[in-house]
């Protein structure tokens, strides 16, 4: 217990034994430092390629599902139930952002309701939110959430069903986490069909959507003969050793910082109160870049959202 | 009769020997988040905002210490190792 105090007392309070300076701001201390986020910048993006251990999505459909159906129920509304074929359509948009290279809700010739149609729902009312960049499920239904559009869609008492797809990809030239969210009611007594050839919609009486926000639209009947789909809830993910990156990352990179700011603003007191007169970097200015880049992890953390 | 004074004074006394210099490190740290903020979702950006936020850290360090009269090569190397810890740490978030 000596020991332990002794060892604290000399990485966090200025006197003798360090040169009248926290033994964690001395230069040497600072490259341990240095060596030890350069182990977890590059270590982690090895983890990810090697996929040694299990690496878990940080932002996860079935998370995204259970805080959309949370929020609602918040507004009194009934939660939604999962739609394989929403889900289908929801990836295929991913795939076709990033095979096309565009960030918006219509693009390269297509809207979601062609991808909604071809994935064999037949709508009465439809709708789409996107997100990209986000580091977690979390953060991104935040993100909606203070989206006077994005959260129109996730509150519409007219939607029953919804289906996710979250996506890795290159988008604008970046590395990018898409997520895509449909939304949509079926038509009155249509039963769920099988997915279709995308170019089997020539034949689907489709009404050109309005460009309201928040993207939702009416269709008048389609041509389409009702089937079954098997509605079903995505399972989760009980693999305790499984591993999130982002959620690492982003604890170790704001423990660092926080230990970096609890000792600049220990040194600093401590120094005052015994009376040292040391030639040292401004504390001062340390403690507010560093509390810049505290603040600055939160906007790394959110992505950015399409309206 | 000698009086100490407080922390707080002393940083006081800090900052306004120095104002248009904290005032600048401050604005700069503003401009920082709000690009931050701006380049959501595009992490290269973000870290290209980072590196020139820190890069003007370590030359505000060297230009106060310089002014402060105060300048010595261990007080550069101690910015250059915060600046560099700070841009290694963000790396593994944005790259």
């Amino acid at each position: 217990m000596l020991w332990l105090t002794s060892t604290l007392h000399h990485l966090f309070i200025p006197s003798h034994r360090n040169n009248f300076r926290a033994k964690l701001l001395h230069l040497d201390f600072l490259i341990v430092l240095i060596a030890a986020a350069t182990l977890l910048s590059f270590g982690t993006g090895w983890l990810e390629k090697t996929e040694i251990l299990g690496i878990a999505q940080d932002i996860r459909i079935e998370k995204l599902f259970q805080l959309t159906n949370e929020a609602r129920q918040s507004q009194g509304l009934p939660p939604l139930h999962y739609s394989n074929q929403l889900a289908h359509a929801a990836e295929n948009k991913a795939q076709h952002m990033i095979t096309n290279n565009y960030w918006a809700h219509f693009g390269s010739g297509r809207s979601p309701w062609d991808f909604i149609l071809a994935s064999g729902y037949s709508y009465e009312v439809a709708g789409e939110n996107l997100a990209k960049g986000f580091m977690f499920s979390e953060g991104v239904v935040d993100g909606w959430r203070n989206s006077s559009t994005h959260w129109a869609n996730i509150t519409k008492a007219e939607y029953d069903d919804v289906g996710f797809a979250v996506m890795n990809g290159a988008l604008e030239g970046e590395e990018t986490t898409l997520v895509v969210q449909m939304f949509g009611k079926r038509l009155a007594q249509e039963q769920p069909v099988e997915p279709k050839d995308e170019k089997q919609l020539a034949d689907v009486g489709l009404i050109k959507p309005a460009q309201a926000s928040g993207v939702e639209s009416t269709a008048a009947a389609s041509a389409v003969q009702p089937k079954g789909e098997n509605d079903f809830v995505p399972a989760t993910i009980k693999n305790s050793w499984q591993i999130s990156i982002n959620t690492l990352a982003f604890s170790l990179s704001t423990a660092l910082f926080g230990l970096l700011l609890v000792v600049l603003l220990v040194d600093l007191v401590m120094a005052h109160r015994f009376g040292i007169i040391r030639l040292t970097g401004k504390n001062i200015a340390h403690v507010i870049f560093i509390a810049t880049l505290i603040i600055g992890l939160y906007f790394i953390k959110n992505g950015g959202l399409i309206l | 009769m000698l009086t100490k004074r407080s922390i707080t004074h002393k940083v006081k006394d800090d900052l306004h020997a120095h104002v248009l210099e904290y005032l600048l490190l401050f604005t700069s740290a503003m401009i920082f988040l709000l690009f931050l903020s701006l380049f959501r979702g595009q992490p290269s950006k973000q870290f290209i905002a980072t590196s020139v936020f820190v890069l003007y850290y370590i030359v505000w360090g060297i230009t106060h210490h310089t002014r402060d009269q105060s300048l010595h090569l261990k007080i550069v190397f101690e910015y250059i190792l915060i600046g560099a810890l700070a841009m290694i740490v963000l790396r593994a978030l944005l790259v």
